[in-house]
């Protein structure tokens, strides 16, 4: 292939384009690098294993704290746990009693304060995989087996190490998460809220505003990471959000949050000014109506995965009227409710 | 400030902050601009752009001053972006393209026309993998032999991947060109 003549001239037009190109943008700061750079020398000249000792200390304060959901009254759990603790007791000369927090299992957790946040190791000091999705339902798959659906921009961070032992990685945006059963607790830290699980699906979302939880299975910790450190334990249907650092439970939350991820949108007399903004960031089309005597009509229905066309036209049919599509954008006609 | 590069890997050495800052600035465009060859994310290649002058400040003592410090910098931008790859390529989809045989040196010649941020755009469109041999071979002119070492691949999959990223390169750039045309 790479013999033919005719073939090479297009390495060579790209080389020669590539050669000296420049590209401009701000971050990252020479300040940010310096700051790094700095900080590995200050390790290494102190001559101990700094990112060892972080983890270890991190271990165990994620371990400390998360006793909890190892203890939670659930009876499978526990016989495994007694067992485990039979067959590998714990050395007492590797691990001293300061490091044990003596915990009952029905108290609640130690809240995380800013101060032991700082025992958490620095993002820079471990190999850390980040992977960001670049398109809407991405189906991420974790190396421990739980699956993450992630919308567009939504991120994921974990340290190198993640897998049986570890899980625990940073999220922020909009993600389905469908969590492999497992006794060493699921940690998802965003922040504003943690939250830790043991083999359960939910909805999360973490944006500039706040933190909203949808349980769909299981069972879900959800912890406030600022100040009070308080914390909800969710259900099945439950909901909660973190909010100007409140964390709160969620009555009567939305059934098409969960529509990015499954495409089915539920209505039940619901005004139709309230629909067209979530079908049109679904769909990704400015969806508008001719006449606002329809704002407030309502739509009852049920759309499974249907594409945008066929959505137009229940909608126009239930207000007797029609729908077109003009230079990209939905306009909806009708004269009033049926 | 710096009349020869020698005085500015000097500054470098003796970890002078001015000397530093003069060469990240000067080489970061550059480097901003290989990242972005091998990755779509914005955000990633502002992690591999400061994992990568991190490394170039740590290892400067080691620079011998045989051959351009910008080819060593390049080298160590690329062995920290593969570094990356191999961390997260379990996760990649390999998905070619149907292949096809497009006149080439129409292709050429759109690449010719085409601006630099948009041939960057086109080439982030190739499946991973494929673009990770195709820069390395294609633009980096690495061999086979050490972009199979490098991707930890034998030697004959670099080539059939390299063969088939140019397939689908030339697929994409013919398409860009239609796209480009029917939008006038």
């Amino acid at each position: 292939m790479s013999q033919n003549p005719k073939n090479k001239s297009l390495e060579e037009v790209l080389r020669k384009k590539f050669d000296s190109v420049e590209l401009d943008g701000e971050r990252p700061s020479f300040d940010k690098v310096l700051n790094s750079f700095q900080k590995l020398e200050a390790q290494s000249a102190a001559g101990f294993n700094f990112k060892l000792w972080l983890s270890v200390a991190a271990s165990f304060l994620l371990l400390t704290i998360l006793s909890y959901l190892f203890l939670v009254p659930d009876e499978k759990q526990q016989v495994v746990a007694v067992d485990t603790l039979k067959e590998l007791p714990v050395k007492p000369k590797e691990i001293s009693s300061d490091d044990i927090v003596q915990q009952d299992p029905f108290t609640p957790l130690v809240p995380i304060k800013e101060n032991d946040r700082n025992l958490i190791p620095d993002p820079h000091s471990i190999e850390q995989i980040t992977f960001i999705s670049a398109e809407r339902n991405y189906r991420y798959q974790l190396p421990d087996n739980s699956i993450v659906f992630l919308d567009e921009g939504a991120s994921v961070k974990y340290e190198a190490d993640f897998g049986r032992k570890n899980r625990s990685l940073q999220f922020a945006g909009t993600g389905y998460f469908q969590i492999e059963k497992s006794n060493v607790p699921f940690v998802i830290t965003t922040d504003r809220s943690m939250t830790a699980v043991k083999g359960t699906s939910f909805n999360l979302r973490s944006d500039e505003l706040a933190d909203e939880m949808i349980v769909t299975s299981g069972r879900v910790l959800f912890t406030l990471v600022k100040d009070t450190g308080q914390q909800l334990v969710l259900e099945k249907g439950n909901a909660a959000r973190v909010i100007n650092e409140e964390l709160k439970l969620v009555e009567d939350h939305n059934p098409n949050d969960l529509s990015w991820h499954t495409g089915v949108f539920k209505y039940k007399t619901t005004p139709i000014e309230k629909m067209l903004p979530e079908l049109s960031a679904f769909y990704g089309k400015e969806i508008s109506m001719e006449n606002s005597s329809i704002a407030a009509c309502t739509f009852s229905g049920t759309f499974r995965n249907l594409d945008l066309p066929k959505v137009m036209q229940v909608i126009a049919a239930s207000l007797n009227g029609h729908w077109k599509e003009e230079e990209g954008k939905i306009i909806l006609t009708g004269t009033g409710c049926n | 400030m710096y009349t020869t590069e020698q005085e500015l890997v000097l500054a470098c050495k003796r970890k002078d902050r001015k000397g530093m800052q003069f060469l990240y600035q000067k080489f970061l465009p550059k480097m901003r601009a290989i990242c972005f060859r091998y990755t779509r994310s914005l955000v990633e290649v502002e992690d591999l752009l400061q994992e990568t002058f991190i490394k170039v400040f740590s290892r400067i003592h080691t620079f011998s001053g045989e051959g351009s410090l910008e080819g060593w910098i390049r080298k160590i931008c690329v062995n920290t972006v593969i570094n990356h790859y191999h961390k997260n390529c379990k996760f990649n989809n390999h998905i070619p393209l149907e292949e096809t045989d497009d006149n080439e040196l129409d292709v050429v010649e759109i690449a010719e026309r085409t601006s630099v941020e948009e041939l960057i755009k086109i080439i982030g469109q190739l499946p991973e993998g494929y673009r990770m041999v195709f820069n390395l071979v294609g633009i980096e002119g690495y061999s086979h032999k050490e972009a199979a070492e490098i991707l930890k691949i034998s030697e004959s999959s670099s080539r059939s991947q390299y063969s088939r990223a140019r397939k689908n390169l030339i697929q994409l750039l013919s398409a860009y060109q239609y796209e480009s045309e029917s939008e006038k």
